[in-house]
């Protein structure tokens, strides 16, 4: 069986093409002095990884001016979002609350209330003489039964 | 979350209970029947059975002052709820009829007067006053003709037919209402 698939390895010791010798300055370049360079860049820091070095004082209070500057932006940004979802939760909690009382076992009409009104009546005859405490019993306990009504009809369950 | 916009739940939060709840009135703007209306009533039946038990010991100023008690006790705000009106009205005519068993007749017709302030409209309360009245002014004639004061005994005669006829007038004129079929 013949395999016809090249294992050879690549020839390292081919010349170079022009591009690629322009390409090996530029990183050259690049790494004698701070660039944007991605390469460089990379290069750079697993450079510092290995053998870390003090920062340059320019590069150190560049540092420091966007650290103290960036944090106020991002804290106004910051308040902004917490008021946003502050006035969004109270008012989701009043709404909840609103639906929560309106859909409460209420009648569907106003609420109906026993009204004070006159006792009369309660009593069929004119009264007689000696009887006043049994009318004023039976004035208190038929208003008891409407006082009853009425906190019912006030909470709902009627 | 600031104070302001606490403040703006707290508010929306209310408004959104705000509901007839603590409505004290009726569906057509009536005093309703509440709390402070029955406390009264509940006191009132407390002190008329405080006079029967008085009355019972034989205990008539006793009675007589726990009646009283009741006609000086705070009320509900409202003057007009008409049960507190009548119960005070009846009140006052439970204490003339002792008074009258007392012989007292001008005791009586004070608190009678007093009594008809409360009932105004044409009930058996203001009825039951005016025929008590007739009664005292009756006592009070008799008392006169018996003292040789046959003038006075006599405008006092007036007095009580005079509002003995009211309080007829008045049970005619429930008895109409309550049966309009009923005869002339």
């Amino acid at each position: 069986m013949v395999d016809t698939h090249d294992e050879s390895p690549p020839d390292d010791l081919a010349a170079c093409s022009d591009e690629e010798r322009a390409a090996a300055s530029a990183l050259a370049a690049a790494l004698d002095r701070p660039s944007g360079h991605a390469d460089a860049t990379f290069l750079r820091a697993v450079a510092l990884a290995h053998a870390p070095t003090a920062l340059e004082q320019r590069e150190h209070e560049a540092l420091i001016s966007r650290a103290l500057t960036r944090p106020r932006a991002a804290d106004r940004g910051s308040v902004v979002r917490r008021v946003s979802f502050g006035v969004a939760a109270a008012l989701s909690v009043a709404a909840a609350l609103a639906l929560l009382v309106r859909t409460s076992p209420t009648p569907t009409g106003p609420t109906r209330l026993a009204a004070a009104r006159s006792t009369q009546a309660l009593f069929d005859q004119p009264f007689q003489a000696g009887a006043a405490s049994a009318r004023i019993d039976r004035i208190a306990v038929a208003r008891q039964a409407d006082l009853r009504d009425n906190r019912f009809a006030q909470w709902g369950v009627r | 979350m600031s104070a302001r916009l606490r403040f703006f739940a707290f508010a929306l939060t209310l408004a959104a209970c705000s509901r007839p709840f603590d409505s004290a009135r009726s569906d057509a703007g009536e005093h309703a029947i509440d709390g402070p209306t029955m406390a009264f009533l509940s006191m009132a039946r407390a002190r008329h059975h405080e006079a029967n038990v008085r009355d019972a010991q034989g205990d008539i100023p006793g009675a007589i002052g726990a009646l009283e008690a009741l006609i000086a006790a705070p009320r509900p705000a409202d003057p007009t709820v008409p049960e507190v009106r009548e119960v005070l009205a009846d009140t006052c005519a439970r204490i003339a009829e002792f008074e009258l068993g007392r012989n007292r007749d001008t005791a009586a017709l004070a608190r009678l007067d007093e009594g008809l302030a409360f009932a105004d409209a044409p009930t058996f309360f203001r009825g039951h006053l005016l025929e008590l009245q007739g009664i005292a002014f009756e006592m009070r004639a008799n008392a006169l003709a018996d003292a040789g004061q046959r003038e006075n005994a006599s405008a006092a005669r007036e007095q009580a037919l005079d509002r003995l006829r009211q309080a007829v007038s008045i049970q005619e004129r429930i008895v109409r209402e309550r049966t309009p079929e009923a005869g002339p």
